[in-house]
């Protein structure tokens, strides 16, 4: 009985992909064809259905390997700009995988090889390094400046959580070096030019500031980790940061109290995202403008949100049409793919939103979930009455087929994701095969990277919505355990990682400092 | 254009372009509500369209003249880590096409203003300084190396400045004289590149974009539908169908959020001039009723909200805002489009006309406003105005 129901409602869903891709004359390969599976009966069901696994505890060797790695990456220089003219070739760096979290985030005038804003095409840059960077700069190792400041934070988590380990004294002779009171000064005069640069009114609207939202967020996440340790030098670290904790702070909450609207995209640009890690800080610290400024931003673009296209989830080769939801919807997170091809496309209230991920290479690759970074959100913003019933508006059940990508562990990639456009031409010489065979090797260990950090992202969400459940709710022990097939997808792809050295330790330690 | 360019490509990379904040301008409580065309064209000031004469084209080649070789802006960011020091790439003023007029696409689109009004009056007095320049930039290895350049450059100026590159070829194919033939030579490699990777652009667009700014996909298609119709069947095709599933569906435009802080264009008016010609007339009509409110009523109005007075009394207040001015030159085009798409005994023509010479009688006075911040382009955009309305072109 089941399987025929099941048949014909995946039937009836593919005829549905099917119609809707042939009105919008989408190109197929941009599509992830599959069909979701059919409903389950109830949370039982699914229960049953589900791989036991039991979360990963956070011993000591957790430990670590997550706090040696960004120990690794925290003195190593941020790459020189390696676009035309910067000194060197512009063939693609093969001595490690890009950071897909890069390519969102590049600093004014330091375009990546290969950028698309046109660098070289008059004005060709010679590049040197900074003097003094290291006694006037705290974050500039560890591939960009988000990830330093996220490495930076998870070296605090690990020392934190293992305060006698052998990594004591190697993290903190870095802290020292990185978190001096010159070094943060250094941060924040950089940091209010580059706003100058943009507008030279105070707190004005400065579009495009570099790292805000994301890079702000991790600081401000940094500073509340400082904040709440009681620790002697750690009070001083925290001392040093605060007027640039104060700024960044203040920039922050202006950011988010002038969008039109949220982002949605799963990239790390996603307003939820930052919010909830904003939400952290205004806590620890007690930064009432902060929280206010978050909680009422977020009630108004999220409290009225109808369900969320959770089905739209499915974790897809980065290339094949942004990865799920990446494109940057128009308009809220609706669920829209159910609805009929012909019916006019109404834009009433339609925002003109961002340039899809075509255009100049925006959007940014998913690493998180648009659907669980809304709800977890909110389980911060709403009393738990009202968090049920939005909740119970918003997600569709968990037992749901459209809520099934949510439920499995994303798959592991076998071969580099389709790239965006097919390259001009093959170089079928032994050097070209076996440059294009480093090439694809590098794409596939980012791919991977990034569905680790994704699949982290997930799970820290689901945990933080299970908390905010009560917990005479049916659902909670559901969500813990969508967390752990989450979390334990997330550590195996991260096994041998070669490419999110940066920035996997801190998404994993945000994980298990959530479930803590 | 300038600086609200560099920034929104900074947001875009980003991913944040989202953020780009919307200032609704609040409506004076007492605006006049009108219920038909009549009543609201009775309270219109009457202007006359400007006519493109030999003082216009003059006046509009200086603009164009003057900032084809004053180079691109140097860059300068804020050093993180890694300080800069710039240098003209070598031999650019022959191995680089458009290096002047602030940015890639103003350069190409002054290029087109001479080349057109050099087409329209090829005896000005400065006919051969234009001659000259045309020349200087339009030479086989300055285009060469643009195209060179743009193979590894990804998508920048992708559609906006592609679209530019094509209008200015259309107005150089289509044109008898015997410099363009050479210089149209010249330039074809480039625009066939330009022209293919459009098509593939349009073909794998998933949703249009919508802004008021340079990636606007209904503004491409426009640009580059007249050099589509004439010289690439596969170009005119993508701009057909993308227009048909991307537009076609939409209803009820969202004037209301309109203009943006830093448009230069109107979103739903450039929808709907670019579907006024590619739809035939019968389904057109009926389209344009359900997309756009009607010209009097009150939801119309943000689509031509001129500049306030503190605009025009402060200049610096127009330097931070340079688009505002383009804006008005954009619209004017739009209206003049639509009005060229209509049937000439609607009633709504003459209003459109009229809307048009409001729009850009506001921004003819100001296009000296903001010096270079606002010469590298409003000259090309009001003269794409003034060829709108064949009335006025001799």
């Amino acid at each position: 009985m089941h399987v025929v129901r099941r048949t014909i409602a995946a039937g009836l869903l593919s005829l549905g992909m099917l119609s809707t891709r042939a009105a919008t004359q989408q190109p197929p390969a941009r599509r992830d064809s599959t069909p979701i599976r059919a409903d389950y009966r109830d949370l039982g069901e699914l229960l049953e259905n589900l791989p036991t696994v039991a979360p990963r505890p956070f011993d000591e060797s957790l430990a670590l390997w997550l706090g040696a790695l960004p120990l690794s990456c925290l003195d190593r220089l941020q790459a020189r700009p390696g676009g035309r003219g910067a000194g060197r070739a512009t063939a693609p760096d093969t001595s490690r995988g890009r950071n897909p979290m890069d390519s969102g985030a590049t600093a004014r005038g330091a375009p990546p090889a290969a950028a698309n804003n046109g660098a070289g095409y008059f004005w060709v840059a010679n590049y040197t390094l900074l003097n003094d960077h290291d006694r006037l700069r705290a974050f500039w190792g560890c591939n960009d400046w988000h990830s330093a400041v996220a490495a930076t934070w998870a070296t605090i988590r690990v020392l934190r959580t293992y305060p006698h380990s052998t990594l004591n004294d190697l993290t903190r002779e870095k802290l020292n070096a990185h978190l001096g009171r010159a070094n943060l000064d250094g941060e924040l005069e950089f940091f209010r030019a580059t706003a100058a640069a943009i507008n030279p009114i105070p707190s004005a609207s400065q579009t495009g500031l570099f790292e805000r939202p994301y890079g702000f967020s991790w600081l401000l996440e940094l500073a509340s980790e400082l904040h709440t340790w009681p620790d002697s030098q750690a009070k001083r670290w925290s001392g040093n940061m605060a007027p640039l904790t104060a700024w960044m702070a203040d920039s922050l909450g202006a950011y988010f109290t002038k969008l039109v609207e949220p982002i949605r995209s799963g990239s790390q640009g996603n307003t939820a995202l930052n919010m909830t890690l904003a939400l952290d800080y205004a806590d620890a610290a007690h930064d009432t403008k902060l929280r206010n400024a978050v909680v009422s931003t977020a009630r108004k673009f999220y409290l009225a949100d109808s369900t969320c296209s959770t089905q739209a989830e499915r974790a897809v080769p980065a290339a094949a049409g942004g990865g799920g939801r990446g494109s940057g919807g128009r308009g809220p997170n609706a669920d829209t793919t159910r609805r009929a091809p012909t019916i006019p496309n109404d834009l009433t209230a339609s925002s003109r939103g961002a340039p899809p991920p075509t255009q100049f290479g925006g959007g940014g690759p998913v690493i998180t979930s648009p659907c669980l970074s809304e709800a977890a959100l909110m389980a911060r913003v709403l009393d738990q009455r009202a968090y049920v019933a939005w909740l119970d508006r918003v997600l569709p059940p968990l037992e749901s087929g459209r809520f099934s990508p949510l439920t499995e562990a994303i798959a592991i990639p076998t071969g580099p994701p389709i790239p965006p456009t097919p390259p001009p031409a093959a170089d079928t010489s032994p050097a070209g095969r076996a440059a294009a065979a480093v090439v694809a090797a590098n794409a596939l260990a980012t791919e991977r990277a990034r569905l680790a950090g994704l699949s982290f992202s997930r799970a820290q969400s689901m945990e933080r919505i299970a908390r905010a459940l009560p917990s005479t709710d049916h659902r909670v022990a559901a969500w813990h355990r969508l967390s752990a097939i989450q979390a334990e997808r997330g550590f195996e792809l991260m096994k041998d990682d070669q490419s999110g050295i940066s920035w996997l330790p801190a998404q994993a330690l945000l994980y298990l400092t959530v479930r803590k | 254009m300038n600086r609200i360019w560099i920034g929104l490509l900074v947001a875009a990379n980003a991913g944040i372009a989202q953020t780009a904040v919307r200032s609704h301008v609040e409506r004076p409580k007492n605006d006049p509500v009108f219920t038909d065309l009549s009543s609201f064209v009775a309270s219109l000031p009457v202007v006359e369209p400007r006519p493109l004469d030999r003082t216009a084209a003059l006046q509009l080649s200086t603009m164009p003249l003057s900032c084809m070789d004053h180079p691109q802006p140097r860059p300068t960011p804020v050093p993180y880590i890694w300080e800069a020091t710039y240098t003209p790439v070598a031999d650019y003023e022959t191995t680089r096409a458009f290096y002047g007029c602030y940015d890639w696409h103003s350069a190409v689109n002054s290029a087109w203003t001479l080349v057109r009004i050099l087409k329209t009056f090829p005896d000005l007095p400065t006919a051969s300084a234009i001659r000259q320049k045309l020349n200087d930039h339009f030479g086989a290895s300055n285009i060469a190396g643009d195209l060179q350049f743009f193979k590894t450059a990804g998508t920048f100026e992708l559609p906006y400045g592609y679209a530019w590159l094509l209008r200015l070829q259309y107005e150089l194919r289509s044109w008898n004289d015997s410099d363009a033939v050479r210089w149209a030579a010249n330039i074809q490699p480039m625009a066939t590149y330009m022209s293919e990777r459009m098509t593939t652009y349009l073909k794998e667009l998933q949703q249009p974009v919508r802004t008021g700014v340079h990636p606007n996909t209904a503004m491409a298609m426009d640009n580059a539908l007249g050099y589509a119709r004439s010289f690439d069947p596969a170009l005119e095709s993508e701009i057909r169908s993308s227009a048909e599933r991307l537009f076609r569906r939409d209803v009820r435009c969202n004037t209301a959020a309109e203009p943006g802080p830093s448009d230069f264009a109107s979103p739903c008016l450039m929808e709907a001039a670019i579907m006024s010609q590619l739809m035939d007339r019968d389904s057109f009509l009926p389209w344009l009723d359900s997309f756009l409110p009607p010209l009097y009523s009150t939801e119309f109005r943000p689509l031509t909200k001129g500049l306030g007075p503190e605009f025009v009394k402060n200049p610096a207040a127009i330097a931070s805002k340079s688009h505002i001015v383009g804006l008005a030159f954009v619209r004017a085009t739009s209206m003049g489009e639509l009005a060229n798409a209509l049937p000439a005994s609607d009633a709504r023509v003459p209003v459109l006309r009229r809307l048009a010479a409001i729009q850009a009688a506001t921004g003819f006075p100001l296009m000296g406003a903001v010096g270079y911040d606002g010469s590298h382009y409003y000259a090309s955009w009001a003269t794409t105005y003034l060829i709108t309305n064949p009335r006025v072109v001799p």
